[in-house]
């Protein structure tokens, strides 16, 4: 029992190894679960931007993951050697998956954030596509509200963000969180599509403290989702950047 | 038995890849195809006011790419391990950052919207196809099975041979310069289920 290291006994059975138990035991307790756990790691910039739902789902699902941020100095020299010449990029036991949303969808559907059926998991990437097409609606105003292009903020918020937002926030509203009654936007589970809208939510929030006034029901949302206790915790926790 | 309604318009366009997938798993389906005068008449009982829209057994999925990637995992065309589906994924989502890209020139390639389609074909398309096209030739030669991903024809492939297709349909030789997709093309269009419903299906222009 001392000092068995864990060592298979003739009745098949693993020995309990104590020492090892006490000084590492998580460490000890994968190791009698079998094969290794996947190795995950997540390459993007220093930023929430598109990597954010990734490092939510893995704080959701308490799933550790190499969470490497590169500077921008950085990135020229990585850019060739990546599938579409972009980030965020997972590297999963050494297999490289591009795309941030094929990406939050992967681990969404690996740790059960996907929808509980393959209809479900089809309206979840349907919501997801169409913020994606609301994102890319507005794509003009988002960098002149962070700072990062010149422009006439105030003007692009009237002429080309409020519209985009009050052609398809209505429509989540109406289609999926008046028919909820489980408080997500499909099923009866957190899915991805909830961790999207919610962050864009707060996003916006800290910069148009006003936009959301007239859909409390996006605040509501945004405030039960951000609520979970794995997701409030790196939330609070994450680092701190301004997108 | 389930049953399978694709709402959609009398094009290729965001609705051919879905029906080519019920074509390939050799599930039948109702494909309907609104006329532009019927189709304001409809839109508010889709869930964005958009097409296509895939109704199973009476629940409505919108979104192409959601619809395709569904149909897709569903008959088996969308890469047999987790991993694999996310490089199918992966590829979906590049094209349609590509689509986006060259979207200004192809409003007015097909008539949609008014503009100079030369000026537009050469300061749009051409650098988006070029990148684009680079991209998915070194994705087929790292693969090497004549497919984009595994070894077996998935919904990338599918969205890949199509817009080939169309876009030589539109303007001849566009893919010229490039002979792994020529190939590819090909070698997808010749899957036998694929083969007999491109000599069926009915004629959009594009």
């Amino acid at each position: 029992m001392a000092a068995d290291k864990g060592s298979i006994s003739n009745t098949g059975e693993k020995k309990f190894n104590a020492s090892a138990f006490l000084t590492q035991p998580i460490k000890y307790i994968r190791s009698l679960c079998g094969p290794e756990m996947p190795h995950y790691k997540l390459t993007y910039f220093g930023l929430k931007g598109r990597a954010e739902i990734a490092r939510q789902l893995f704080a959701l699902a308490g799933v550790e993951y190499e969470d490497k941020r590169i500077t921008f100095e950085e990135w020229p020299a990585l850019k060739s050697s990546t599938p579409f010449g972009q980030l965020p990029l997972l590297e999963v036991d050494g297999v490289i998956i591009a795309q941030s949303i094929t990406i939050a969808r992967f681990l969404a559907r690996r740790f059960g954030y996907a929808g509980e059926n393959d209809i479900d998991a089809a309206k979840v990437d349907g919501l997801a596509d169409t913020f994606a097409d609301y994102f890319t609606e507005q794509k003009n105003f988002f960098p002149v509200l962070i700072g990062r292009v010149p422009g006439d903020k105030d003007a692009l918020y009237k002429e080309v963000y409020e519209p985009a937002r009050d052609k398809y926030i209505p429509m989540i509203i109406e289609h999926f969180l008046k028919k909820s009654t489980s408080g997500f936007l499909v099923g009866s589970k957190l899915s991805y599509a909830d961790l999207l809208l919610a962050e864009h939510v707060s996003t916006f929030q800290e910069f148009l403290p006003h936009n959301w006034d007239k859909y409390p029901e996006l605040l509501a949302h945004r405030d039960r989702i951000q609520a979970i206790p794995a997701l409030k915790k790196w939330l609070e926790t994450r680092p701190k950047t301004p997108f | 038995m389930v049953h399978y309604k694709l709402h959609y318009f009398g094009l290729y366009a965001r609705g051919e890849p879905i029906r080519q997938v019920f074509a390939l798993a050799g599930q039948e389906f109702e494909d309907t195809r609104y006329s532009m005068e019927e189709w304001p008449q409809h839109k508010a009982d889709m869930p964005f006011g958009q097409l296509p829209v895939l109704e199973v057994d009476g629940e409505l999925l919108p979104q192409s790419m959601a619809i395709l990637r569904f149909v897709g995992r569903r008959f088996g065309y969308a890469g047999k391990t987790d991993v694999e589906q996310a490089q199918v994924d992966a590829i979906a989502d590049q094209f349609q950052d590509y689509f986006n890209e060259f979207k200004a020139y192809f409003v007015v390639a097909v008539g949609f919207a008014p503009g100079d389609k030369e000026q537009l074909f050469n300061s749009v398309m051409i650098p988006a196809r070029n990148k684009m096209f680079q991209m998915l030739s070194q994705i087929l030669r790292s693969n090497g099975t004549g497919f984009l991903v595994g070894d077996s024809v998935t919904y990338a492939d599918l969205l890949l041979s199509i817009h080939v297709a169309g876009m030589d349909g539109l303007t001849p030789g566009f893919a010229n310069d490039y002979p792994r997709l020529l190939e590819h093309r090909q070698r997808v269009e010749s899957i036998p289920a694929l083969k007999h419903y491109l000599e069926t299906r009915p004629f959009a222009p594009f």
